[in-house]
């Protein structure tokens, strides 16, 4: 296929006012290309509309103005099948076992084949051989992203979209789960290429460490501000990354862009907050 | 370790001084014992009301009326509550109906129900079923609509449609309001059929109180209520309070 995988296309986000809530744009003039098999990071200070984002490209919200395109067609609010989406918040179904969570995907879409072997596949690949039985409140938070990574990657979606999914999480476990996410995506579970994954955080190290690319957006109303190529060799290991030259020079260059709008957005927050 | 004897104890020395009380009451002249009774005495009726079997039939009766009427309301009040909640336009008609319906103390619906449904089991299970129905509907619907917006997003783009929604996510998060509402629901259930029982019934815990009226037995009306605060307790203690524990980790609101 020639051309991105995902365009967007002067986008923007307007939340009406409704109820004695004043309107909100969430972002505007959004102009994004991202190419098929890349690991984009999206980073910015809160409220810049990230997860908007995200929820336009899945179909779960539609662009008030402007164009998403992903693989020739048009997103407009329909869900789209190639996706996988990991939230923030834990998004199990907690009556059922872990195993029946993994297995749900392949029973929602009528996917063919054994779908007890293929969840325990997936399961033992995320390190959780033997927890198929218990019920998501028996797990750790670190344990409960493992399964939902496992439910995401089960049915092979194409583009992943992950809105700071490991950010709950204790430190250790984090860069733990960092480590797993990009071994997941490197082996892909055998299949041929890769997959498109946009990777939101507000946590800069985190963005550089993972992926290929770091998109900075700006303080409310959201746009991009620029894009950095983050260069560093793969495989990588994200305890380790930290300590080399290149990131540190990298973060620095960054970290000068986001600032701003980090700074902007406070300001922003501050006379909202005191009129 | 007496003191937290005590403790443990206390609620069971506040009942027995209630009942100290009021039999101390009927024998030193404070209430008469023909209108008020004595605890022993229904003691004693309870006693052989058990032992004879007399009890049986009536407890049967009151509790078929509950039985019935608390599945059928608990029912209908589920397939209403869906029904608002994917038809918002039907639920935005039928809002006074409801808030009416949630306002008006519907055991005052007894005598209307005992004209339309008869002396027999079909009012008590009428009315029974409106007030159980109502409690229902209201604790479901507000439910509904807070499950928690992530896990449906999600389940959606794991590709579930309305139908697996309603199956996988909507039936079994709701099955948590439905047992606190069935919790809510089984004193008033109890309470309804009793009323209805109290106009006009052959048989019943409320026919046991209306005799016990119009004969001067209060013994007899304290006895009936005994029993049937009994299985009220041991309904919630045996069934739903087990069922709600069960239940607490799919919350997902």
């Amino acid at each position: 296929m020639s051309g991105p995988l995902i365009a967007l296309r002067n986008v923007a986000r307007r939340f009406p006012a409704a109820g004695g809530k004043a309107g909100f744009t969430a972002v505007q003039g959004i102009d994004l290309e991202i190419e098929e098999g890349r690991f984009i990071a999206v980073v910015g200070p809160s409220g810049c509309g990230k997860s908007t984002i995200l929820n336009m490209i899945a179909g779960l919200d539609a662009p008030s103005e402007g164009s998403i395109v992903v693989a020739g067609e048009r997103v407009a609010g329909r869900l789209r099948d190639d996706v996988g989406y990991l939230f923030q918040k834990d998004a199990l179904l907690p009556w059922k076992t872990v195993q029946a969570n993994v297995e749900l995907p392949l029973v929602f879409r009528g996917i063919k084949g054994d779908h007890g072997r293929i969840a325990r596949e997936w399961l033992a690949r995320v390190g959780l051989a033997g927890f198929e039985g218990n019920f998501p409140h028996q797990l750790s938070g670190g344990m409960r992203k493992r399964v939902a990574l496992a439910a995401t990657f089960v049915y092979g979606p194409r583009i992943l979209l992950m809105d700071e999914p490991f950010s709950a999480l204790d430190v250790q476990t984090r860069n733990m789960m960092e480590n797993e996410l990009l071994e997941l995506w490197q082996t892909n579970g055998g299949e041929e290429s890769s997959k498109t994954v946009i990777f939101v955080t507000h946590d800069l190290e985190e963005a550089i460490a993972l992926a290929d690319e770091v998109v900075v957006l700006t303080a409310n109303p959201g746009r991009v501000k620029r894009r950095f190529h983050v260069g560093l060799d793969r495989p990588r290991n994200v305890n380790d990354i930290r300590f080399d030259d290149r990131f540190r020079l990298l973060h620095a260059e960054i970290w000068e862009a986001l600032r701003e709008e980090v700074a902007r957005s406070y300001a922003l927050q501050r006379t909202l907050v005191h009129g | 370790m007496v003191r937290r004897g005590l403790a443990a104890a206390s609620p069971a020395l506040v009942v027995l001084a209630l009942l100290l009380a009021w039999d101390l009451a009927t024998r030193l002249g404070l209430a008469d014992p023909r209108y008020l009774s004595r605890p022993v005495d229904v003691a004693a009726l309870v006693w052989q009301w058990t032992r004879t079997g007399f009890i049986l039939p009536h407890l049967t009766t009151t509790l078929t009326e509950v039985g019935l009427g608390y599945v059928s309301g608990t029912l209908a009040g589920m397939a209403v509550a869906f029904l608002f909640f994917f038809f918002p336009r039907v639920a935005e008609w039928c809002d006074p109906l409801v808030v009416l319906l949630n306002a008006a103390p519907r055991a005052i619906l007894a005598p209307f129900a005992v004209l339309l449904f008869g002396i027999e089991l079909g009012s008590k299970v009428a009315l029974v079923c409106l007030v159980v129905f109502t409690i229902t509907l209201l604790s479901l619907y507000t439910g509904l609509k807070e499950v928690d917006r992530t896990i449906v997003d999600n389940a959606r783009v794991m590709g579930a449609g309305r139908a697996a929604l309603t199956r996988h996510v909507y039936l079994p998060a709701a099955l948590v309001w439905v047992v606190s509402a069935m919790r809510i629901s089984i004193g008033q259930a109890f309470t309804a059929a009793i009323v209805c029982e109290l106009l006009g019934a052959t048989q019943g815990l409320g026919w046991i109180v209306a005799a016990g009226q119009s004969a001067v037995k209060p013994d007899w009306i304290m006895a009936g209520l005994f029993f049937a605060s009994v299985v009220v307790l041991l309904v919630d203690f045996a069934i739903l309070a087990p069922l709600e524990r069960r239940g607490s980790h799919w919350r997902v609101f």
